[in-house]
């Protein structure tokens, strides 16, 4: 039986713990009445040797992944179905260059009625009139950089893209993809192909996590073999891959019926991205309020006198900016000796850096204040803890702030994603309960030392946040909701069979000219 | 062959003087032709030595014998030889130095077995007696376990060592020769000359286990690199067959011969080396030029793309590649042109010089002109070697055996007349093809550089795409295009 929806991943669910992937496993395991295919976008095959770490609800029938590295080249096609094949690439990839997007739609019809079967990497990447639009590529704008360099960027950034393009996806009453980037493409690839509507929903701005990703891996790349014509040359390579990313992100606004968001702060960029405003809609997260009742009242008994705890709840990595969180920590342990640091969350997506932060807490004397606890069972800590501090130089929206809300836990935050909001309310009615945390910039860690310490010595500002915090989470965050706006998001574009709006937008989509 | 280079420039850069500089074309001579030049010489002074030793005695079975010697075990070496080198090369180029020995001595066993095995097959189904069968294994492996040597010690670039080696070695034979041959006709030669033969490997053997540093028992890994190669194996094949299918033909259609199965046709087969004989200078040519001038542009060209330039520069190299190797080529047409006219306006001299009938004039002219076009023949087909088109040096060879064969019947069918005319029209052919082959490839080389390239990165090791026969050279393949992860990240995918 077709499922009713295919839920489109890279890099999540379910392999991967972490805020998308308890998202997804919530939306699923609470929408019983709807069937899910889902298909992952891995790296490599045998990426994820030891299998799912979550146990999927029985409704989502179906798991199946596409590998963006693992090339088929496959085998030279017709000769002369080359011609118009290597021309819709020409096309598609001045667009890129240009940053327009029009040609993807024409590209796209053109290889799926030329079957799926039929297509192959190797027209595109390996025979010489290929070759010529890589030439004639490079000459237009990079005609100054390593050809080598420009070579194998040209591989990479299309490759994949082919490889996802030609995966067997399976039908479904609608696609719904949980981020632009790779995933967007094989969500549109799905809509043109089946007709069927297609949602988007985004947690973090994808481009925006792709260029901190890209700058900050260059740099140490950069450092590491140090290359001094960095400058000169590093630059453009990055551009590059930026706006292949932006392009990706464009052509998925482009074709999803609906965008979803976590908070407002995400919408100004899906714009500027080239969304459609009148596609755009904000669903905030929520979490499941019954679990936190036993944890508040456990938190309210605890004592004046216990030893104040700070807490850092997350994926030990680069994008949470641990190592502001630990020189923070120097800072309050100066003022507080016995100040006790936890730090909550795995620390294998990037051992190296988990390491680093290890050791630059040993540096700075903190060995007995600090602790590394891996992933814990968060709900189970949180009554022993005075305030909970997130560095991220990147956010979505953080649930560990709400979650710290319902024990009654303020939070001290950076100034991303939807911490502002999450704190200090969103709409009108949302900002008269007050703060519930403090806000700071980011890459500080003065001021979140500063933050925390005011925490420390004002009780009152304490009890104040927790109680406005308590009555924002119970009104506005609660996790029924976001299942329940989704389920009828859901129902209303299954309801349409083809023929109404997502089989009106496939109809919209410029033809390109078909075949000649 | 890329190493012989350093070695020949450093010669005549540093030993300056006349002397210096004909001694290193010589070798140039000596390693470029090879195997190939050694059998002629040998059997041309042979041929020509005939008549006065034949006085003593019929020599005609000695004198086929040695030629099937080096014919068949041209062609059997010729199969595995490309391979063979390649692997060589590649060990040195990773210097794995202890693999080295390892690897030549596997070679060298299943050469002698090989060798043993087709030569007691041949003379058992002949039903030679056994005294005579018995020394023509001998000689067949001694000859078949010299040209594996000779790839060796070219690679590792010991050419004093060989060509003293043949001195001694030719010095013994006919020592050798004086002292038993003459009573005893054909065993006694033939044992003599094989005595020689021995004597050359042996030294060449010597010098090899010297130069390398002792390894393991034997490295069969040798073997695998044939497996890996089969159109560097069918090319090496029927390259060689195709050298010596014309002359087969003369010997079964239009031979005589001692014994049904050992033939020969002595105006042929002496007009035939005769000829080759005349484009030894232009292979000497070739190579000094091969070696040095175009080999540094061709290092230019790909040390331009492994290190990242812009395109603009990458086509200036393979411009200049290009022009290099035209130059060398018009300089080389230039060269062999005037001997070859000179040999075919002075041919009835050297004809009547050489005591041969008058008839010869005509086939040595058609041979000389069809040596001359073989050599061109052979610097395509090593061009096609050097960027790596192994499709293409196959289908040249094949062609070649094919219209040297189906020319050389022909030729036979119509009469003496006709003699030579083949083997010309087979070169020129095979060199016209050859050359359009080349140049077409040659127009895409960038291009095919590039996409040559293993599909998912420059991580994963392999000889394969390595160029032929080079060590020194940077390799167009996958192993040593570098990483490029500054500028192309692969990207992981984020959670979102």
């Amino acid at each position: 039986m077709r499922p009713d929806v295919c839920l489109l991943l890279e890099g999540t669910y379910p392999f991967v713990s972490g805020g998308v992937s308890s998202w997804v496993h919530h939306l699923t395991t609470h929408l019983p009445d709807l069937t899910f295919a889902i298909v992952h976008i891995s790296p490599k095959r045998g990426f994820y040797a030891k299998g799912p770490c979550y146990k999927m609800p029985e409704n989502v029938v179906s798991l199946q992944e596409v590998y963006l590295h693992d090339y088929v080249l496959g085998t030279k096609g017709r000769p002369e179905e080359l011609h118009g094949k290597v021309k819709r690439f020409r096309a598609l990839v001045t667009d890129m260059r240009e940053g327009k997007s029009g040609s993807f739609a024409a590209f796209l019809d053109a290889l799926q009625r030329e079957g799926g079967d039929g297509f192959s990497s190797f027209d595109l990447l390996q025979t010489f009139e290929s070759w010529n639009v890589l030439v004639e590529s490079y000459r237009a704008e990079a005609g100054d950089e390593s050809f080598l360099n420009f070579f194998w960027t040209w591989r990479y950034a299309y490759l994949p893209l082919f490889n996802l393009l030609s995966a067997k996806i399976p039908r479904a009453g609608l696609y719904h993809t949980i981020s632009t980037g790779y995933a967007g493409m094989l969500a549109a690839g799905a809509k043109a192909r089946f007709a069927r509507p297609m949602l988007l929903t985004e947690h973090g701005i994808y481009t925006k996590e792709r260029r901190i990703e890209i700058n900050r891996c260059e740099w140490i790349q950069d450092w590491d073999s140090g290359e001094l014509v960095a400058e000169r040359k590093a630059p453009y390579f990055r551009r590059y891959w930026i706006r292949q990313f932006q392009m990706m992100s464009r052509i998925t606004y482009e074709y999803a019926d609906r965008i979803l968001t976590l908070y407002t702060g995400n919408t100004v960029d899906q714009i500027r991205d080239g969304a459609d405003p009148k596609k755009l809609r904000v669903i905030p997260n929520g979490i499941d309020l019954d679990r936190f009742g036993e944890a508040a009242r456990a938190h309210d008994a605890r004592g004046p006198n216990d030893r104040f705890t700070v807490c850092f709840v997350g994926r030990v990595c680069p994008i949470k900016d641990v190592m502001t969180f630990v020189s923070a920590m120097r800072l309050v342990a100066d003022r507080i000796p016995d100040v006790r640091v936890r730090i909550l969350g795995p620390m294998e997506e990037d051992a190296e850096y988990a390491e680093m932060c290890q050791r630059h807490a040993r540096q700075l004397g903190l060995a007995g204040n600090v602790s590394f606890e891996g992933k814990v069972n968060v709900l189970q800590e949180m009554p022993l803890v005075d305030v909970v501090v997130l560095t991220s130089i990147s956010e979505a929206q953080p649930l560990v702030i709400l979650e710290a809300g319902a024990v009654g836990i303020p939070s001290v935050a950076t100034d991303v994603g939807s911490c502002r909001e999450l704190l200090h309310g969103r709409g009108p009615e949302d900002r008269a309960l007050g703060a519930g945390g403090i806000i700071t910039p980011m890459a500080s860690p003065g001021a979140t030392a500063r933050a925390v310490l005011k925490l420390h010595e004002e009780p009152e500002t304490r009890r104040a946040m927790r109680d406005a915090m308590r009555k924002r989470v119970q009104t506005f965050y609660d996790q029924r909701d976001m299942v329940a706006a989704y389920d009828q998001l859901y129902r209303s574009h299954l309801e349409g069979a083809p023929g109404d709006a997502a089989a009106e937008a496939v109809a919209a989509v410029p033809d390109g000219g078909g075949e000649e | 062959m890329a190493g012989i280079g350093f070695e020949l420039r450093r010669m005549i850069d540093h030993r300056k003087g006349f002397m210096a500089k004909v001694r290193a074309y010589a070798c140039a001579g000596l390693i470029s032709s090879g195997p190939w030049l050694m059998t002629i010489l040998t059997l041309t002074l042979l041929s020509l030595a005939a008549p006065a030793l034949g006085k003593r005695g019929d020599l005609s079975m000695f004198r086929a014998l040695v030629t099937y010697a080096f014919a068949f075990s041209l062609i059997l070496v010729g199969t595995v030889q490309m391979a063979i080198t390649r692997r060589v090369a590649d060990l040195l180029y990773a210097k794995e130095y202890d693999r080295v020995l390892p690897a030549f001595a596997a070679a060298l066993l299943v050469t002698a077995l090989a060798h043993a095995a087709v030569g007691i097959a041949f003379v058992a189904l002949a039903g030679f007696p056994v005294a005579l069968g018995s020394v023509a294994v001998a000689l067949f492996s001694v000859i078949g376990m010299t040209w594996v040597s000779l790839i060796w010690l070219s690679v590792a670039r010991e050419y004093d060592a060989v060509l003293r080696a043949y001195i001694y070695g030719t010095l013994v034979s006919i020592l050798a020769m004086v002292l038993v041959g003459v009573q005893n006709a054909t065993v006694g030669v033939l044992g003599a000359y094989t005595t020689g033969q021995a004597f050359t490997l042996m030294l060449l053997l010597r010098c090899i286990a010297r130069g390398l540093e002792a390894g393991g028992a034997r490295d069969w890994s040798v073997l695998s690199s044939v497996r890996a190669f089969p159109s560097l194996v069918g090319m090496g094949l029927l390259y060689n067959a195709a050298i010596w299918i014309d002359k087969m033909v003369f010997w079964f259609r239009d031979g005589t011969g001692p014994h049904p199965w050992v033939r020969y046709h002595p105006l042929y087969d002496t007009c035939c080396f005769l000829a080759y004989l005349t484009v030894v200078p232009a292979l000497a040519v070739n190579l000094i030029r091969l070696e040095t001038s175009f080999y540094e542009h061709y290092r230019s060209y790909y040390g331009s793309i492994l290190h990242g330039t812009p395109l603009k520069v990458i086509e200036e190299k393979r411009a200049r590649m290009f022009q290099n190797l035209q130059e060398g080529t018009i300089r080389l047409l230039r060269v062999q042109g005037a001997i070859t006219v000179l040999f075919l306006l002075f041919a009835p001299f050297l004809i009547d010089l050489l005591e041969l009938p008058p008839v010869a004039v005509r086939i040595f002219r058609l041979t000389c002109l069809g040596a001359f076009f073989h050599v061109m023949l052979l610097l395509t087909v090593l061009m096609q070697l050097y960027f790596d088109l192994r499709r293409e040096a196959l289908l040249t060879s094949l062609a070649f055996f094919l219209l040297n064969g189906l020319l050389a019947w022909w030729s036979v069918s119509l009469g003496l007349p006709t003699f030579g005319i083949g083997y010309s029209a087979a070169a020129l052919f095979s060199l016209l093809f050859g050359y359009l082959l080349l140049h077409r490839r040659l127009e895409r080389l960038d291009y095919l550089t590039f996409t040559s390239q293993p599909i998912d990165g420059p991580l994963r090791e392999s000889s394969e795409g390595k160029p032929l026969q080079e060590q020194e050279l940077p390799p167009q393949g996958a192993a040593s295009l570098p990483q490029l992860s500054t500028s192309s990240p692969q990207p992981p995918e984020p959670k979102p």
